[in-house]
């Protein structure tokens, strides 16, 4: 990188770097190949950042507005893709001109745990060497300290993109695997606990049609993506009630109750499991117990009338199915 | 083969055209004849045994005189003789074979089929435990309909439950070769069609094109709850999302060759709909958005990223024009800056909250930003789109030619023109002004009497002729 601030062009070296981004990923001052105006900036932590420091490595510059969800999601990302890389290899570096909001960018960095380096641009001289057209633009530098690759504004393949743009200015693919790395791929859309839930929704459509078996492959795939979600774990404990598996369910219901001894859809599987194993006595407790959390009693009570059935205790079982029913029903108490 | 021996003793034809049983023991030639039997053999597929006249092989005589037969051995033994029923261990048995009841799907004597089965089709004897699938629905499944059903079950026995051919999604693309090429070809899968096809499909019949369990948007919606959130709470919808096949109007529901599934490449979706001008009921009237864009030399960046979602809200929102935020639909806006935070989620608010700055802008006389005196302004305050087209013109910085103003919607011309190092505005909005970056044109104040209110970039006087930043 070029030390020292150029003002216009930089005449363009003959660097084979093939732009590869779209029609709207560019800076108006300079192009892909050529020099990116060095710079020597203060920081939030106080000490200047110059741009000397990160000569022959790659630098990923991102600009950011304050108060911007979009300039928010890009300093996350950048800090997880960044951070995957070897930091001799590769730096990062934000850089941001609203200097009145030194307070948001302290919260912000504090909450994500960002520790790469908050330039000030106050008078925006470096943003006017680039010619930024949006916030947040991210700038990808080779080591050669040449404009590699610009990603504008932060888009949902945001990480993917970037990851891809650091490796080929690395040398680590490249322009056909880069190309190739860009195209649609099958990126699972959203967050590890969206893909969760779209796994469990499967699960519901195939349980449905009582393909248990595909079913269960859904849930497990959904626990995979968020291991801590009870309702996951509670909807295998369904499974297993369905399919026969008592044991199994009573067992992951008391995991689950060790952990929330108050879960109600946790008390209220174990109480169907207890009652499926014959423990009736448990079973009621744990049916009470989840009927007294419960806004859709409809289930418990079925369980509670078939225990008293069991019992020989025909009038509370008669009240419970009765209970049941006017609650599936949606009709008001008598 | 036991022999039989005796003679057969025909009694004469009776009246009714019916044979008398014989009453000694007849040989085994002798069973099927014209009137004893006859249509024992009728079959394009006669068994075995009963070709041969072996009727001795299944059935033996318990009473010559009553001419009355039993079986030769059990009832499954007398298949299971010759035919082998490989059950391979943990398999799943239908229940008839586990009943060793092979003649309540096979014909004993022979059938249009070569399976030996009851009817001409497989359903004609699955239909004899098994309820009919197909119903009344209005579409059924091929194989189901043409009463197939060992196409994909398998009649003895199985590994898997209810006693399919193959597993999950391989048992379909058996079939489905074209699908089964789309996953294989297209980067873009939907994670449903890799796992299992019944996430989606009923595979003997429903209500729904596409043996679809649900209209396609409620089907969706099933696994989607954030969009069917969107579209369900959207007080502007969009007809893309609420018409038709609805999610697939857009969508490829197996594997696209573009991201989020789309049919087609994200802008040229939105041309199929949007290339004509569109009336609303509200009499707004969309223009043709295909002929804007594609005639345009410069794009927005949003568009030339072949999107259109980078503004607009695409399964529905709270925005008339579904913008994600707000962006003023006048000429004239007391400026604020909620009111473009539509602009301002990508541009910088600042190049128009500062009144000056030789950096934040080049829309600027030396260190005056023109684009506060234009847009930072009360009620008179023009919004961006008197200059600028939101998607696409011939100019750069998608500046327009003309913008359509005031009631009867006269065509104002910018008449903007470009300079080395600044710009012309020869617009109907005021007189011809020019700008200069590094030289800054000074233009002597008006007085109050003489200034155009609200409408000057800059209260003074014109440009001169012959000055340094007249067009080259």
């Amino acid at each position: 990188m070029k030390s020292g601030r150029l003002a216009g062009w930089v005449a363009a070296l003959g660097v084979g770097v093939i732009a590869l981004t779209g029609a709207a990923d560019q800076l108006r001052n300079v192009k892909n190949g050529e020099a990116v105006p060095g710079f020597k900036l203060p920081t939030m932590d106080g000490e200047p950042v110059d741009s000397e420091a990160f000569d022959g490595r790659v630098l990923v510059l991102v600009y950011l507005s304050a108060e911007q969800r979009s300039s928010e999601l890009a300093a996350s990302d950048a800090s997880e893709v960044v951070g995957t890389f070897d930091p001799d290899l590769v730096s990062l570096v934000f850089v941001t001109a609203d200097v009145v909001h030194k307070p948001y960018f302290e919260k912000l960095r504090a909450e994500q745990g960002i520790t790469a380096p908050l330039a000030f641009d106050a008078d925006r001289s470096f943003y006017a060497e680039l010619g930024l057209i949006v916030f947040p633009t991210t700038i990808v530098v080779d080591n050669n300290g040449d404009l590699a690759h610009v990603i504008s504004t932060r888009g949902p393949d945001y990480p993917h993109v970037l990851d891809s743009y650091i490796r080929h200015a690395l040398g680590e693919i490249d322009d056909a695997e880069l190309a190739d790395r860009l195209k649609a791929g099958t990126v699972n859309a959203g967050s590890p606990k969206s893909q969760a839930s779209r796994h469990r929704a499967a699960a519901r459509l195939l349980r449905e049609k009582g393909l248990m078996k595909a079913a269960r492959e859904e849930l497990l795939k959904a626990l995979e993506l968020d291991p801590d979600d009870f309702d996951i774990r509670l909807d295998l404990a369904d499974m297993d009630l369905a399919t026969g598996d008592a044991d199994q369910a009573r067992d992951l219901a008391a995991t689950l109750l060790e952990a929330q001894p108050e879960h109600r859809r946790a008390k209220q599987v174990m109480g169907i499991a207890l009652y499926k194993l014959g423990d009736m006595e448990q079973a009621e407790a744990y049916l009470l117990g989840a009927l007294e959390l419960n806004p859709e009693p409809a289930r418990a009570r079925y369980y509670l009338g078939m225990i008293y059935e069991a019992q020989g205790r025909t009038d509370e079982a008669l009240t419970q199915y009765r209970e049941a029913l006017r609650s599936l029903l949606n009709e008001p108490e008598e | 083969m036991r022999a039989v021996a005796g003679l057969c003793v025909l009694w004469s034809i009776s009246a009714s055209g019916q044979v008398a049983a014989p009453t000694t023991a007849v040989p085994r030639d002798g069973c099927v004849t014209s009137e004893c039997h006859p249509g024992i053999k009728d079959y394009a597929f006669v068994h075995g045994p009963v070709l041969v006249n072996g009727c001795d092989s299944c059935h033996v005589l318990t009473n010559a005189d009553k001419h009355t037969f039993g079986f030769l051995r059990d009832r499954q033994e007398t298949c299971t003789l010759c035919h082998v029923v490989d059950i391979p261990e943990g398999d799943i048995v239908h229940a008839p074979v586990q009943a060793g009841e092979c003649l309540a799907c096979h014909n004993p004597h022979g059938s249009s089929s070569s399976a030996m089965l009851r009817g001409p089709t497989y359903a004609d004897s699955c239909k004899a435990c098994h309820e009919d699938v197909t119903g009344a629905h209005d579409q059924v499944h091929g194989p189901a309909s043409a009463g197939a059903c060992g196409a994909c079950h398998q009649p003895h026995s199985a590994p898997r439950a209810h006693l399919l051919a193959a597993d999950g999604r391989a048992l379909c693309l058996r079939c489905h070769v074209v699908t089964a090429a789309e996953l294989d070809s297209s980067p873009v899968k939907h994670e449903p069609a890799l796992e299992d096809c019944r996430i989606c499909h009923d595979p003997h019949a429903t209500e729904v094109a596409g043996l679809l369990t649900e209209e396609p948007a409620d089907l969706c919606m099933e696994c989607h709850g954030d969009i069917a959130e969107e579209v369900r709470t959207a007080t502007t919808k969009h007809a893309a999302v609420t018409t038709e096949r609805g999610c697939l109007n857009c969508h490829s529901p197996h594997a696209s060759q573009n991201k989020a599934l789309l049919r087609e490449r994200s802008m040229q979706l939105c041309f199929e709909c949007h290339d004509k001008e569109i009336k609303l009921d509200d009499g707004r009237v969309i223009q043709n958005m295909k002929a804007l864009i594609e005639n345009g030399t410069s794009l927005h960046g949003a568009i030339a990223e072949n999107s259109c979602v980078g503004c607009h809200e695409i399964h529905g929102g709270g925005h008339e024009r579904l913008l994600k935020a707000e962006y003023p639909s006048d000429v004239y806006y007391p400026f604020s800056e909620s009111a473009y935070s539509l602009c301002f989620s990508c541009h910088d608010r600042d190049m128009v909250l500062l009144e000056r700055s030789d950096t934040v802008t080049g829309f600027r006389n030396g260190d005056e930003n023109l684009h506060y005196v234009h847009v930072n302004q009360g009620e008179k305050g023009r919004t961006c789109r008197v200059c600028h087209d939101a998607h696409a013109s011939d100019r750069k910085n998608h500046i327009r030619d003309a913008v359509t103003f005031g009631p009867a919607e006269w065509s104002l011309p910018i008449g903007y023109a470009a300079l080395e190092t600044g710009g012309r505005c020869d617009s109907g909005c005021h007189k011809p002004l020019e700008y200069n970056r590094f030289e800054p044109i000074e233009y002597p104040e008006e007085k109050d009497d003489e200034a155009w209110r609200g409408t000057d970039l800059v209260p003074g006087v014109r440009s001169e002729p012959g000055s340094k930043s007249e067009p080259p």
